[in-house]
């Protein structure tokens, strides 16, 4: 999403820099990140293990 | 005029050489309210016109409510990017411009070829996961 055109957005999620990814509302990190760290956020989103397989 | 120069066209079109299946690209856009929707749109549109694997759906944000809501589009202007019989949930919302473009770019190819390069212990970690999870990633034109 490229979010210069949603200010409302921006301030919602607090994007201050970029990229920022939120995951499912609860989660959140700037810049890049490793595969297996970005299935670790994406399964403490998801309520599920979070541990990395 | 067209938007994207033959320099533009002509790199995109050895890029999409690489493309496996067809793609398709759903365009919402809505001129009164957002002119510069418009722009993105005729922007899909000539990027889709230098590969025949690429079609393109426009649709108007207000008037295309089913569209809209089949596809879960949140607001405009916004590509959904599409496999012929597979949609992946791939949204880019904004104008998909400077880095954006190639983010673009990247997704039909990634979408044509039908993998997200990710590896078999991610595919089978993510098919566990107890419900879907939306990721939503904020990024700038520069």
């Amino acid at each position: 999403m490229e979010v210069t055109g949603y200010p409302e957005l921006a301030q919602k999620y607090g994007v201050s820099s970029v990229p920022k990814t939120v995951v499912g509302e609860t989660v959140e990190f700037v810049g890049a990140a490793p595969e297996s760290l970005l299935l670790k956020h994406v399964q403490q989103a998801a309520g599920g293990s979070t541990l990395v397989v | 005029m067209p938007l994207m120069t033959d320099d533009v066209a002509s790199q995109l079109k050895e890029e999409f050489a690489r493309l496996v299946e067809p793609v398709r690209l759903a365009v919402f856009s809505q001129a009164l309210a957002d002119p510069e929707s418009e722009q993105v749109r005729r922007l899909v549109e000539e990027l889709a016109a230098i590969d025949p694997r690429l079609t393109v759906e426009s649709y108007n944000f207000v008037l295309d409510k089913e569209k809209v809501e089949s596809l879960g589009i949140a607001r405009i202007p916004a590509i959904a990017v599409m496999g012929k019989d597979k949609d992946y949930g791939i949204r880019l919302y904004g104008l998909p411009s400077g880095y954006e473009f190639g983010t673009l770019v990247e997704a039909i190819l990634d979408v044509s070829r039908g993998d997200s390069g990710l590896s078999d212990e991610t595919r089978a970690a993510l098919m566990e996961l107890p419900r879907p999870v939306h990721l939503q990633v904020f990024s700038t034109p520069t």
